[in-house]
């Protein structure tokens, strides 16, 4: 809707389609200067964190899996971890790679949906993936197959897809037999190649031209692409333990958000997290195949196109697929589902790769395993103000392009975030003031 | 699974934790609990309201009831049904969890034709959305209401 106003151009619209959640992007423009950009989600008050206060250890797993249909892995083992760093338990190696296994089936799962259901109708020029379907039913249908096979994985190891029930402080409640692993097999192998073969197609889309100069911050491991397991690391030199967070992140209030923003500390540009920052920081981890079809896709060593994130991510869903097969292949149960151990007071930390980025996790119990502190980080909130700048970038650079078009475009790329929902919200406005003097008024 | 799974299925969508978009499970609660038992070949599920989840979940089956809170739009629990020729509007759903929803999935359905034989929607509008509320009260009247239809209408069509 566009509307005159005292020489100002406004347009507005209703909601930001296929972007999870409630927020807003504000522009104002005063010539060919921005004068105010603001972009701005509306988080949930710390709802989960107070939820969690006062309950037992062995809650948080199941509670914060709650916070987000689609990555409720990453608050499953961040909560878990962060427990047994307090109790002082070591899982074994079978119970890890069962948990590497069922977070491939999040990464492939919440990339595919995000890639074709929500992502790629912006490339391709449709309003929604419903008109692509008309066009491109094949590549539709193909998307929906990768996705319910992540979802297998997901109910297989996890009881089921959303909100998993069998995974728990410790490890599991159960672990599937050997045989029942082995079924996922073929579809596991057309999953792969079927990844392979998108990850392509999706390098052919015309992506938008910017370059940003980002501080990318993800979990590293020297031994694989790390998703469950890591030290914190930036490529501007950061490399931490996860219990030194909090000494060089934090989260500030922004007037225009009731989301937390996050910060880095003594840094004012902010930081990135997610597909780009884990694929510019362990390119090296990935498998050798992966790699070739990177390059393959079009991505150097380094990608600074935030729209190209896509093609990320299909490169971490072929990845994922093969990794998952390579999990299956050398599964053997464990003798026990689950470490336990006794219960004592202290404070722990966890963080995994989400499909988003990093999840941090803080938790202090006292000598009962009641928890008297929780403190959740998700990737969304570290990402908005990296999103602002990118947006601020992406305005000024296509003052120029007619209203509709710049909001496309500035549509296209909060959707290069993936911006999350229970970590966020519903409707998103756009508003785009321009006065008198601007280009297109 | 395919081949295991039941030929009807009733799916109330919706989070617990954000007051009247737990319509949809309080219908899946109260048919739990309803004094006579679920017709054979009749599946129970609570479900977040991701499209293609849906999409996969009623995949194969022959009947499909779903319930699901609508946006407020004044009359806080009215009941708004949907089936055959008469399908949700986009946008709906959208206190729904996710922008991929159940209207997006109904057409895209349609479009793949994935949809089932027979599709039934009841969409319950809901008041408030916050995050620990409870149901409203004229949304849980409204889901009293939609499960005694269910039982009447499905009960004998189902199974």
């Amino acid at each position: 809707m566009s509307k005159g106003k005292g020489g100002k151009r406004v347009i507005e619209v209703d909601a930001l389609a296929r972007v999870e959640g409630e927020g807003a992007l504000y522009v104002r423009l005063k010539g060919d200067r921005i004068e105010q950009l603001r972009f701005s989600i509306y988080e949930p008050p710390r709802f989960f964190e107070a939820l969690l206060e006062g309950r037992d250890y062995s809650d948080a797993p199941d509670i914060t899996a709650r916070i987000c249909g689609i990555c409720p892995v990453a608050y499953l083992l961040g909560s878990s971890q962060a427990m047994e760093s307090i109790l002082g338990l070591a899982v074994s190696p079978e119970v890890r790679a069962l948990r590497r296994l069922i977070y491939c089936g999040e990464w492939i799962a919440s990339h595919v949906l995000h890639v074709f259901f929500l992502h790629a109708p912006d490339f391709l020029g449709y309003d929604d993936a419903i008109a692509m379907a008309k066009d491109h039913p094949e590549m539709v249908k193909d998307a929906l197959r990768l996705k319910k096979i992540g979802n297998a994985l997901l109910e297989t190891i996890g009881g089921r897809a959303v909100h998993p029930v069998n995974l728990k402080v410790g490890g599991f409640y159960s672990v599937p037999e050997r045989e029942r692993l082995l079924t996922l097999r073929d579809d596991l192998t057309w999953g792969m190649e079927t990844a392979r073969a998108l990850t392509l197609r999706v390098s052919s889309f015309d992506f938008p031209t910017l370059e940003q100069d980002y501080c990318c911050v993800s979990l590293h491991h020297p031994d694989e692409y790390a998703i469950t397991e890591g030290r914190l690391v930036s490529d501007r030199g950061l490399d931490i333990p996860i219990d030194a967070f909090e000494q060089h992140f934090d989260e500030t209030h922004v007037d225009h958000s009731t989301a937390l923003h996050g910060r880095m500390r003594g840094r004012e540009a902010p930081y990135l997290v997610g597909p780009l920052a884990r694929y510019n920081n362990n390119r090296e981890q990935l498998s050798d195949s992966a790699r070739a079809l990177a390059e393959a896709a079009g991505l150097g060593a380094r990608v600074a196109n935030p729209f190209k994130s896509i093609v990320v991510r299909m490169v971490e869903v072929f990845y994922a697929f093969e990794e998952a097969l390579r999990l299956v292949d050398g599964w053997t149960p464990p003798a026990a589902a689950a470490v336990e151990g006794p219960v004592r007071a202290g404070q722990g930390s966890g963080c995994t790769e989400a499909p988003r980025g990093i999840c941090y996790h803080r938790y202090v119990l006292d000598r009962e395993g009641r928890i008297l502190k929780a403190r959740i980080v998700p990737p969304t909130s570290q990402n908005q103000p990296q999103m602002e700048a990118d947006l601020r970038a992406l305005v000024q650079r296509n003052l120029a392009l007619p209203d509709d078009e710049l909001q496309w475009l500035c549509e296209q790329n909060i959707r290069n975030y993936d911006p999350c929902i229970s970590c966020a919200t519903h409707f998103l406005r756009l508003t785009v003031e321009r006065d008198a003097r601007s280009t297109r008024a | 699974m395919p081949g295991q799974r039941a030929r009807d299925l009733i799916i109330g969508i919706g989070d617990r934790l954000r007051g009247d978009d737990g319509a949809g499970p309080a219908v899946v609660d109260r048919l739990r609990k309803y004094p006579r038992p679920l017709p054979r070949g009749v599946e129970l599920r609570e479900h977040w309201g991701e499209g293609t989840a849906l999409m996969a979940a009623w995949e194969g089956r022959r009947r499909v009831v779903v319930v699901d809170a609508v946006a407020p739009a004044g009359s806080p629990g009215a009941i708004h049904r949907f089936g055959g020729e008469k399908m949700p509007p986009a946008g709906l759903f959208h206190y729904s969890a996710h922008r991929f929803g159940l209207a997006e999935a109904v057409a895209l359905a349609r479009e793949l034709d994935a949809l089932p034989d027979d599709l039934l929607i009841y969409g319950i509008e809901g008041d408030r959305f916050n995050q620990g509320a409870r149901l409203s009260a004229p949304v849980a009247s409204a889901t009293r209401a939609v499960v005694q239809t269910i039982v009447d209408e499905w009960w004998r069509r189902l199974g």
